[in-house]
């Protein structure tokens, strides 16, 4: 099973309507958390999506404090621009760019991102038990390191013709 | 700049030190995907890509690119754009 092939002016997807749906889905989650993130200060944006906004400066906060103070407004207008596009690319058409698909996999990474800081995943991860009340998530997870995998297969010319 | 006169006093000097940016290193992003970053933002082979990116997976960090504090920091806000964790320093002397 693929998710990209590559076609003579780019790529197109190749997921099945429903996923594609899901996926829309998952990503317009981030869409409205990033809407709340445009005007919350850092410190009480949620774990999951501090986890978008690292400090800057290594052990130094106050540098920290005007790097955030500097750049904030532009990391989330950047993440939400490949999260919309990503959705509209998703709802409107298969074919993809090669830029088209760089936002797409940005994209589906700092969803990933998000969830897995909401998961708590670590290292030495081991499959989650069957009676995990976070199971539905871990399934999201997983489906969302795929499709980042397939889309940089793609990017780095490994897709089917 | 310092002048002979300033050091014989003991006065304090500025060095012009470079600025490093590191790579930390996380459970969440994908192996493939630092690579994948690390060849776009900053032009690496492949080969040059995957040895960082192990350094950063192996040994918890990687230095990634130095220069001025300006271009450091323009390599951090990139960095944070495509999801890694990335922070800036002055080079120890």
């Amino acid at each position: 099973m693929t998710a990209f092939e590559r076609t003579a002016t780019g790529y197109r997807c190749v997921l099945a309507d429903q996923l594609r749906s899901a996926l829309s889905s998952v990503l317009g989650e981030l869409r409205d958390e990033l809407e709340k993130a445009k005007t919350m200060p850092h410190d009480q944006l949620p774990a999951h999506l501090r986890r978008l906004f690292p400090a800057g400066y290594h052990a130094d906060a106050e540098q920290n404090a005007e790097y955030r103070r500097l750049t904030h407004d532009e990391l989330v207008a950047t993440h939400q621009r490949s999260v919309i596009e990503s959705i509209e690319l998703l709802e409107r058409s298969t074919e993809l760019s090669a830029d088209d698909l760089d936002r797409f996999v940005r994209a589906v990474n700092a969803t990933r991102l998000v969830v897995g800081t909401i998961l708590d995943v670590s290292e030495d991860e081991s499959e989650p038990a069957a009676d995990d009340p976070m199971v539905d998530l871990w399934e999201i997870y997983d489906f969302l390191g795929w499709v980042l995998y397939q889309g940089l297969a793609a990017l780095s010319g490994d897709a089917p013709e | 700049m310092s002048t002979v006169t300033d050091i014989e006093r003991g006065s304090e000097t500025t060095v012009d030190r470079p600025w490093i940016v590191i790579v930390w290193n996380d459970p969440i992003n994908l192996m493939v995907y630092v690579t994948w970053v690390f060849q776009k933002l900053f032009g690496y082979s492949l080969e040059k890509a995957t040895s960082l990116m192990l350094d950063v997976h192996e040994k918890g960090r990687a230095v990634v690119s130095n220069g001025t504090r300006e271009r450091a920091e323009v390599d951090v806000q990139r960095l944070h754009e495509h999801g890694l964790w990335a922070t800036m320093q002055q080079e120890d002397a």
